[in-house]
C-alpha cells in the first residue's frame, strides 16, 4: 500500500513538474531556419520578379495586346477578367493553356 | 410517540402477519436494495434495504408485487412463512451499461447526456473495409462522408455539425479502450498531380476487433477527454476474452462482390472532334492529323463512315505491318487504314471490373474467475472495381486481463495491424486521375479497350500507346505503370494496472501507445503526361501518440438514499510526428524505381512535429435515492502547443493552461411520480459543458522556407502567413436538455435531445493586405453557434413466439451558424475549389459562394440589370454574344451540411430467418460537381447533346442553343435573347469557362439503401455430432440503392485538396460501389 502511494505520487511528480519543462523545446519548430542571410534570400526576389514579368507582362500581356492567341480557356483573349479566373485557377489549367 | 402510533396501528390491524422477504435478483442472487413491496389492492407499501430484505404486514392469501427499475415485476400470493422474490431483469437497454469517456462503464440511466452505441455485431456481418461508414444512419446527429476514391478509401465524420472554421478540425477524437488514438489524414498529398487518398487513421479500426462503439455527441460526454473532444468522441470498446463452452473458438468468413453503385452518362452520338462538323483522321495523336490533337467530344456522328483511328491497322505500301495508328514509331512512310467510326458505349463498364472482399477471422477466446484471454487474427484481401488497385490488411490482437491477487488486476490490448496495396488510385483533377479522363475528355469513338497494349512495338517501357499524346495517358499504363503503393505498419495497445484498495476505492494506472508507420512508393513510368522521363517518389510517415494516465476512482453508499461517486485522473500525452520525402524527379533508366537512378538532384523533405498535453481531471458525482443524479467534472490542460519558444518567450503573453467543466443532471421521473399506465419509463436529462481547444504546433514560429533551388542558386523565403504571439486558448460552451421515455412494457421508446453550442476564440488565419508583406496572420476570432435536435425512436410492434418485428429511427437536424468573426472581417474563406467555402457573418457554417448567372432585379435601382417595369425580374442575362453574363461577385450558392438526416431500420426475426433493412437519407444540402463543369466542356457527359440534334450546322433545326432570359438594349430596357450559339461554345458558356459555378450545383438529397442482411441461425441440434455450434450464414448487400438528383456521380461526395477533405465539393469522383455477399460464422 505505502509503495502504491510512492508509485503514485512519482508518477504525478514526473507527469507534472518534469514534462512542462519540456515545452517550450517542443513547440520550438527546428524543421526550418528563423533568420537567414541574405544571400539566401535575394535569389528568391529575384527570381519571382522576373517570374511575374515574364507571367503577368510578357504571356498575360502578348495576349491583351492579341500578339497571341489562345485556342482553349480563352478569358484573356477575350478580356474577361475577373478575380476567380486567376484566384481559383488550378495549376492544371494553366499549364494546359500554356501549351 | 412513534413507538405509540406504532403500538396504536398493530392494534387496528388485527389477523395480519408481519411478512418478513427479500429480493434478490436474478443474475447471481444480488439483493435488490430500493425494490418497490405493495399488498395488491391496499395501499401498503415498503420499499427492501441494502440486504434486500423487507418487512410489511399482510394477511394470509393477500398478494405481494414487487417493482424494481428495469426488472421484471413479481408477484407471490402469502400463505405464511418468509418469502424470497427472484426478479429477473428486463431484456432491454434500461439497465444497459455504456462506456463513457475514460472507459469508465456507468448505467444509461445515471447519464446527463446523449450517448448512442452501436454493437460489434452490427459491424461484422455486412462488413465496411472503413469501420466508420458503419455509423451512417446508424447514430441520429452523425454525418458519415465516404470519400469516392477506391478500396478503403477516408471517411469524414461529423457530430452535431461543423464548429471549427479550420475544415480539418471537425472531426471527432476516436478513443480505444479509454485511450485516444490518431485519426489522421495524412492521404492526400495534393502535390503535383498526386492526390491520393491513403485512408484515415480511424479507417484501419480491425472491425473484428470492437464490442461496440459509443458515440458521445456532446461536450459533456466528452468533457473529461479534453481539448480534442470538442467535437463529440467515438469510443471503441475492444473485445474481452469469457468463459466459453466448447474449445472457444470463433470463425467467420465473409465474401463481397463490388459492382458500380451509379455511373456517369456519357453520349455516344458524337466522336472527337473540335465542332468545326469536319472529319476525323488520325495522324499524330497531337494535331497532325484532323482534329486529332484535341480531346474533346465535339466530332463527327457515327454515320457508318470510316476514319483512320488510333487503334486502326497501318500499311506499309499495301502490306499491313505489326502496327497500330497510335504507334509513332511505325516505319516512315506507312499508312494507317481507315476503320468504322463506331461508339464505344461501355467505355467506363468495361474498364472496371468486379471488386472482390474476402474476410477471415479467427478468435480464440476463454477465461475464468480470474482472467480472461482473446486472440484474434483478421485478414482482409480486396481486389478494387478499378483496375490494378487493392488493399491487404492483416490484424493481430491480443486482450488479456488477469487477478493477480483479490486486489490488483492487470490487463493488456495489442493489436498490429499490417496494411498493404500495390496501388491506390490517383484522385480529383488531372491527368494522372483516371475519372478526369472518362469525365471529362474521353470521346465515345475512342475504343478504349485497344490501350490494354500499353507501349508501342519495340519501345517497350519507353513510349506509351495512346490516342491522344497532347493531353492523356493510356489510363491502363496509368493505373498498371503509375502505381501508388502503400506499406502500413501500426500498433495499437495499453497495460494498465489496477489496485482495489477497498470495495469503494481504486487505482488504475495505464499507458498506451499509437504507433504508426507508413511507407508510400509513388512510381512514375517514362512519356506519361506529367513526368516525361517517369519518377519515383519515395515517402516515410511515422506517427505517435503515446498516453500515460491514473485514475483514482471512488464509490460509496453514504446512506441508503445516497450514493457518492469520484474520480480524480491524470493524462499525460505526447505526439510526434516525422515526415521524410525523397523524390527522384526524373529517372535514367527506365523501370528502375530506385533514389539511385534518379536523372537529376534528389529533392528530399523532412519535418518533425511534436505536441503534448498535460491534463489532470477529475469528476464527482451524487445519486440520490437511485433517481436523481448529478455528475460534475473538471479538467486543466497545459498544452505546449500555446507555449512560446524559449527565444519569443519575452515578446507574447503566453496562456497555455486552460480549465474547463461540466456538470450534467438525470432524474428519472417514472420513479418519482405516478404516471400513466402506458409509461414504463420517464427519464429527463440536463447537462453544460466547457471544452478548451488549443491549436497546432509551431503556432508562434515565423521560419524561412527552402524552395526549389534555381540552378545553383539557393532560394529561402518566408513563410506568408505572420505569428501571433499572444494566442489564447479556443473556448466552446454548450448545453443540452433531453428526455428517454419507454412506453408498453419498454416495447416502444423515445429519445429526444436539444443542444446548444457557442465555440469562440478559434484561432485561425485572416487574411492580411498583401502591402504589409504577409497574406495572413494569426488571430483569436469568431463565435460560432451550433444548435439542433436529435430524436432516436425504438420499437418492437410485433412481439409473438415465432415472429418479432424491431424498429428504429434515427433523426437529426443541426444548424451552424457564424455569429462573429474578427473586427471588419465579415467572411473567411475556409476552402476553395471553383466555389469557395466561406465562413460570412450571419450565415450557415458550410455555406458556398461562387459566381452566379448575372440576373435582372427591379429592386435596387443602382445594381447592374435593374428593370424598373419587373417584367423580366429574375431572369437571366445574356450578352450580345448569345453567352450568359456572370456576377461580378461570389454570391451564396448553397450550403453543403444536410437539413436533416434520417436513418430507419427495420428488423424481421421469424424462428431462426432474420432479415434487416436499414435505409438513410440527407435532406438539403448542395454539391458542386466539377464533372459537370468541365464534362460539358469537353463534349462528353449527356448533357451536352443540347444543341446538337442534328450535327453542328446551325442553319438545321434543334442545332446551337438560344438561352433563356434577356438581353440588355443600349437604351437600357431589356428583350428577349434570340442570339443562338453552337452547342460546344454553349456548354463552356454555360460555366463562363470555369467561371460561373452556379449551373453545376445540384441538391445532394438522397435516400439509400444501406444494407440489407438475411441470416440464418442454424439450430445447434442440426450439428450434434461436429463440433460445431452456433452457425449462422447471412446474404449480406451495403449501398444496394440509391435515389438522388445529381447526375453522374454518389450525391455522397467530396473531394480532396492538399490533404483537406473538401465536403460540398466533387471533383472527378469514382463510381461508388454496391457491395453483396455471403458471411458464413461458426464456433467449436
Amino acid at each position: 500500500m505505502r509503495q502504491l502511494v510512492k508509485l503514485v505520487l512519482g508518477t504525478l511528480i514526473l507527469v507534472f513538474s518534469g514534462c512542462t519543462k519540456d515545452f517550450r523545446e517542443i513547440n520550438t519548430n527546428r524543421n526550418n531556419p528563423t533568420s537567414v542571410t541574405p544571400d539566401l534570400l535575394l535569389s528568391g526576389v529575384i527570381r519571382s520578379t522576373m517570374n511575374q514579368q515574364v507571367s503577368e507582362a510578357w504571356s498575360i500581356g502578348n495576349l491583351v495586346a492579341q500578339y497571341n492567341a489562345k485556342i482553349q480557356f480563352v478569358n484573356e483573349d477575350r478580356y474577361l477578367w475577373g478575380m476567380s479566373s486567376f484566384e481559383i485557377v488550378d495549376v492544371c489549367t494553366i499549364n494546359r493553356s500554356l501549351w | 410517540v412513534f413507538t405509540i402510533l406504532s403500538i396504536t396501528i398493530s392494534t387496528v390491524v388485527v389477523g395480519q402477519t408481519l411478512v418478513k422477504g427479500k429480493v434478490v435478483s436474478g443474475e447471481g442472487n444480488l439483493p435488490l436494495a430500493g425494490a418497490i413491496i405493495t399488498v395488491k389492492n391496499s395501499k401498503k407499501s415498503v420499499t427492501s434495504d441494502a440486504k434486500g430484505e423487507f418487512s410489511i404486514q399482510a394477511n394470509n392469501g393477500d398478494v405481494l408485487e414487487v417493482r424494481s427499475l428495469g426488472y421484471n415485476t413479481a408477484e407471490q400470493k402469502f400463505s405464511g412463512g418468509s418469502i424470497s422474490f427472484t426478479l429477473t431483469a428486463l431484456s432491454n437497454e434500461l439497465n444497459e451499461v455504456v462506456v463513457t469517456a475514460l472507459g469508465i462503464k456507468k448505467e444509461k440511466k445515471k447519464l446527463g447526456y446523449a450517448i448512442q452505441e452501436v454493437k460489434g455485431e452490427d459491424l461484422t456481418v455486412a462488413r465496411e473495409t472503413n469501420v466508420v461508414n458503419q455509423l451512417s444512419g446508424k447514430v441520429a446527429g452523425v454525418t458519415v462522408i465516404a470519400s469516392p476514391s477506391g478500396v478503403g478509401g477516408s471517411s469524414r465524420v461529423t457530430i452535431r455539425g461543423e464548429r471549427s472554421l479550420d475544415l480539418n478540425k471537425n472531426q471527432p477524437l476516436f478513443v480505444v479502450d479509454g485511450v485516444p488514438i490518431s485519426n489522421s489524414v495524412s492521404g492526400a498529398s495534393g502535390r503535383g498531380n498526386l492526390e491520393i487518398d491513403f485512408g484515415n487513421g480511424a479507417g484501419f479500426i480491425n472491425p473484428d476487433d470492437i464490442e461496440s462503439m459509443s458515440v458521445l455527441k456532446g461536450p459533456a460526454a466528452s468533457a473529461l477527454y479534453g481539448s480534442r473532444a470538442a467535437n463529440g468522441v467515438i469510443l471503441i470498446k475492444t473485445k474481452a476474452g469469457k468463459k466459453q463452452k466448447g474449445l472457444g473458438i470463433e470463425f467467420s468468413t465473409n465474401t463481397t462482390f463490388e459492382t458500380p453503385l451509379k455511373l456517369p452518362k456519357y453520349q455516344t452520338v458524337y466522336g472527337q472532334g473540335n465542332g468545326n462538323g469536319g472529319p476525323f483522321a488520325f495522324g499524330n495523336g497531337a494535331g497532325g492529323g484532323l482534329t486529332d490533337g484535341t480531346d474533346e467530344g465535339w466530332g463527327p456522328a457515327f454515320n457508318g463512315q470510316s476514319y483512320a483511328q488510333y487503334n486502326s491497322p497501318r500499311t506499309l505500301n499495301g502490306q499491313v505491318i505489326p502496327f497500330l495508328g497510335g504507334d509513332l514509331n511505325a516505319p516512315a512512310g506507312s499508312v494507317i487504314t481507315p476503320t468504322l467510326w463506331e461508339a464505344e458505349k461501355d467505355n467506363l463498364k468495361n474498364f472496371l471490373q468486379t471488386g472482390k472482399t474476402i474476410t477471415n477471422n479467427v478468435a480464440f477466446v476463454g477465461g475464468n474467475s480470474d482472467g480472461d484471454f482473446r486472440l484474434s487474427y483478421t485478414g482482409i484481401n480486396q481486389i478494387g472495381m478499378i483496375p490494378n488497385t487493392d488493399l491487404k490488411r492483416n490484424t493481430f490482437s491480443l486482450s488479456g486481463g488477469y487477478k493477480l491477487s483479490s486486489k490488483l488486476t492487470a490487463r493488456a490490448f495489442v493489436s498490429y495491424i499490417v496494411g498493404e496495396s500495390d496501388n491506390r488510385p490517383s484522385i480529383s483533377y488531372g491527368t494522372e486521375s483516371i475519372m478526369y479522363l472518362f469525365n471529362c475528355w474521353l470521346p465515345a469513338s475512342v475504343r478504349l479497350r485497344d490501350m490494354k497494349r500499353l507501349w508501342q512495338p519495340g519501345l517497350e517501357n519507353v513510349r506509351q500507346f495512346g490516342w491522344n499524346y497532347n493531353y492523356h495517358d493510356n489510363p491502363y499504363l496509368t493505373l498498371y505503370k503509375n502505381t501508388n503503393g502503400q506499406l502500413y505498419n501500426r500498433i495499437l495497445g495499453n497495460v494498465s494496472l489496477k489496485y482495489d484498495f477497498t470495495d469503494w476505492l481504486s487505482l488504475q494506472l495505464r499507458t498506451a501507445t499509437d504507433w504508426s508507420n507508413e511507407r508510400r512508393e509513388y512510381r512514375r513510368a517514362f512519356s506519361t503526361q506529367r513526368f516525361p522521363f517517369g519518377q519515383y517518389r519515395e515517402t516515410n510517415i511515422v506517427n505517435e501518440e503515446r498516453n500515460s494516465d491514473f485514475l483514482l476512482t471512488a464509490s460509496k453508499e453514504i446512506s441508503s438514499d445516497f450514493a457518492f461517486s469520484a474520480t480524480f485522473g491524470g493524462n499525460a500525452m505526447q505526439q510526434t510526428s516525422r515526415f521524410n520525402e525523397a523524390v527522384a524527379g526524373q529517372l535514367n533508366v527506365p523501370e528502375i524505381y530506385s533514389l539511385n537512378n534518379s536523372r537529376i538532384a534528389l529533392v528530399n523533405e523532412q519535418s518533425k512535429v511534436g505536441k503534448r498535453i498535460n491534463s489532470l481531471y477529475g469528476s464527482a458525482g451524487v445519486s440520490y435515492k437511485n433517481k436523481i443524479f448529478i455528475d460534475f467534472t473538471g479538467r486543466n490542460d497545459w498544452s505546449s502547443a500555446l507555449t512560446l519558444p524559449e527565444d519569443l518567450r519575452s515578446f507574447g503573453i503566453e496562456d497555455n493552461s486552460y480549465f474547463y467543466s461540466s456538470v450534467a443532471v438525470s432524474a428519472i421521473i417514472s420513479e418519482m411520480v405516478n404516471l400513466p399506465k402506458y409509461f414504463s419509463y420517464l427519464k429527463v436529462r440536463g447537462s453544460f459543458a466547457q471544452v478548451g481547444n488549443d491549436t497546432d504546433p509551431f503556432a508562434y514560429t515565423q521560419t524561412f522556407n527552402r524552395s526549389e533551388p534555381f540552378g545553383s542558386s539557393q532560394i529561402y523565403g518566408e513563410t506568408s502567413s505572420l505569428a501571433n504571439l499572444n494566442l489564447k486558448p479556443e473556448i466552446s460552451n454548450s448545453y443540452e436538455f433531453g428526455t428517454e421515455a419507454k412506453f408498453f412494457g419498454n416495447r416502444f421508446g423515445i429519445d429526444f435531445t436539444y443542444y446548444n453550442s457557442r465555440t469562440r476564440n478559434q484561432i485561425l488565419a485572416i487574411p492580411l493586405s498583401n502591402t504589409s508583406g504577409y497574406t495572413s496572420r494569426r488571430i483569436n476570432a469568431g463565435l460560432i453557434t451550433n444548435y439542433g435536435v436529435e430524436m432516436m425512436l425504438t420499437g418492437t410492434p410485433i412481439k409473438k413466439k415465432d415472429f418479432v418485428w424491431d424498429a428504429f429511427l434515427n433523426f437529426s437536424a443541426n444548424r451552424s451558424k457564424v455569429l462573429e468573426l474578427s473586427d471588419g472581417l465579415t467572411n473567411y474563406v475556409m476552402a476553395s475549389r471553383r466555389v469557395t467555402v466561406e465562413a460570412r457573418v450571419g450565415e450557415r457554417m458550410g455555406s458556398m459562394f461562387g459566381i452566379g448567372f448575372a440576373r435582372v432585379q427591379s429592386t435596387d435601382r443602382n445594381a447592374p440589370y435593374y428593370d424598373a417595369s419587373g417584367q423580366y425580374s429574375g431572369q437571366m442575362v445574356f450578352g450580345t454574344n448569345g453567352r450568359p453574363i456572370r456576377t461580378t461577385n461570389r454570391i451564396y450558392l448553397g450550403n453543403y451540411n444536410p437539413d436533416w438526416l434520417l436513418g430507419i431500420g427495420n428488423s424481421f426475426t421469424f424462428k431462426g430467418i432474420k432479415l434487416s433493412v436499414l435505409f438513410d437519407t440527407r435532406q438539403g444540402g448542395k454539391l458542386y460537381s466539377e464533372t459537370q463543369t468541365v464534362g460539358r466542356e469537353g463534349g462528353i457527359i449527356m448533357e451536352t447533346l443540347e444543341g446538337r440534334a442534328n450535327g453542328y450546322d446551325l442553319s438545321l433545326p434543334g442545332n446551337g442553343v438560344i438561352g433563356q432570359g434577356v438581353v440588355l438594349n443600349s437604351n437600357g430596357t431589356f428583350s428577349p435573347n434570340t442570339t443562338k450559339v453552337t452547342a460546344r461554345e454553349w456548354h463552356t458558356a454555360w460555366t463562363a469557362g470555369r467561371n460561373i459555378a452556379e449551373g453545376v450545383m445540384f441538391d445532394a438529397s438522397f435516400v439509400k439503401l444501406r444494407e440489407v442482411q438475411i441470416g440464418y441461425s442454424f439450430p445447434d441440434k442440426w450439428f450434434k455430432k461436429t463440433p460445431f455450434r452456433a452457425v449462422n450464414l447471412s446474404f449480406v448487400g451495403r449501398n444496394l440503392m440509391v435515389w438522388d438528383n445529381v447526375p453522374h456521380v454518389d450525391p455522397e461526395n467530396m473531394s480532396y485538396s492538399g490533404g483537406t477533405a473538401l465536403p460540398g465539393i466533387e471533383n472527378m469522383s469514382m463510381p461508388t460501389t454496391r457491395s453483396y455477399g455471403l458471411n458464413l460464422s461458426f464456433k467449436f
